[in-house]
């Protein structure tokens, strides 16, 4: 028997609770393939952090934003893509924060990419045409 | 959220359960600011039901740090899993929280003060 690959795709509304049911859906998606919990906890962060950017850039556009999810799981590798038709924005734009600073001194945001980045094995970007599009791969064994 | 709290002595420990992200952070961070709005001065976050935690957990728990700095109170978190520790880890909270092992030797920690 070949690797199987099992596939989830879902497209959620780019709203909190569009936000709530993807990662909800990925949880069941993680218990139904028993994903290592430290992968499912990866990409459940991944997630996290990319769909609150997407629906926070996507408040002031006049069309409600769409996001589409696509989950593969290979033999060893799990490849995540992200795609929405919202306002333009490279996750891997950002600057990293600076992690050495003092409590008093740390500025409160700006450490979610910075976690996606660190969290996956792989990530790329491209913007087509209207579409955001993320992918990203993480290895299932560390 | 469910989030439990407990009283031992002055220190106060609150337990959410289950993940800390965009969903649920703000739930988190009302009630931290309420306890130490009305003038908590210690306390423990036992992060043992903490299935995760996303940069808005995060950014809920330097807050409450900060705002427990500027009032010379103390914070102590304990019971992180694999996950949370990796996520501090990269966010480098561990050189500005103090993480105990368990409970009560973060009980302890802000019972001693630091």
């Amino acid at each position: 028997m070949s690797a199987e690959t099992e596939r989830l795709a879902l497209s959620v509304p780019g709203s909190l609770p569009g936000l709530a049911a993807a990662v909800e859906a990925f949880d069941r998606f993680s218990t139904d393939n028993r994903l290592p919990d430290a992968v499912r906890r990866s990409i459940q962060v991944v997630l996290d952090e990319l769909l609150s950017n997407t629906v926070r850039h996507g408040r002031d556009t006049s069309h409600g934003v769409t996001i589409d999810l696509l989950f593969r799981l290979g033999a060893r590798t799990l490849h995540v893509e992200i795609g929405d038709d919202g306002p333009p924005f490279n996750p891997l734009d950002s600057a990293d924060p600076d992690t050495g600073l003092r409590l008093e001194e740390r500025p409160v945001g700006g450490l979610g990419l910075m976690l996606v980045r660190s969290l996956v094995d792989e990530i790329s970007y491209v913007c087509e045409g209207n579409r955001n599009q993320v992918i990203l791969a993480k290895r299932l064994e560390e | 959220m469910k989030i439990t709290e407990e009283r031992r002595g002055e220190v106060l420990i609150v337990r959410p359960e289950g993940r800390i992200d965009t969903s649920t952070s703000d739930e988190l961070e009302r009630s931290l600011m309420g306890r130490l709005d009305a003038g908590l001065e210690r306390l423990v976050v036992d992060m043992g039901g903490t299935d995760y935690i996303s940069s808005a957990g995060l950014r809920v728990l330097l807050l409450a740090a900060k705002k427990l700095r500027a009032a010379g109170g103390h914070l102590a978190l304990a019971g992180l899993n694999p996950s949370v520790r990796q996520i501090f880890e990269l966010a480098g909270f561990f050189s500005i929280l103090a993480v105990e092992a368990d409970t009560d030797r973060a009980v302890a920690r802000v019972t001693g003060g630091a």
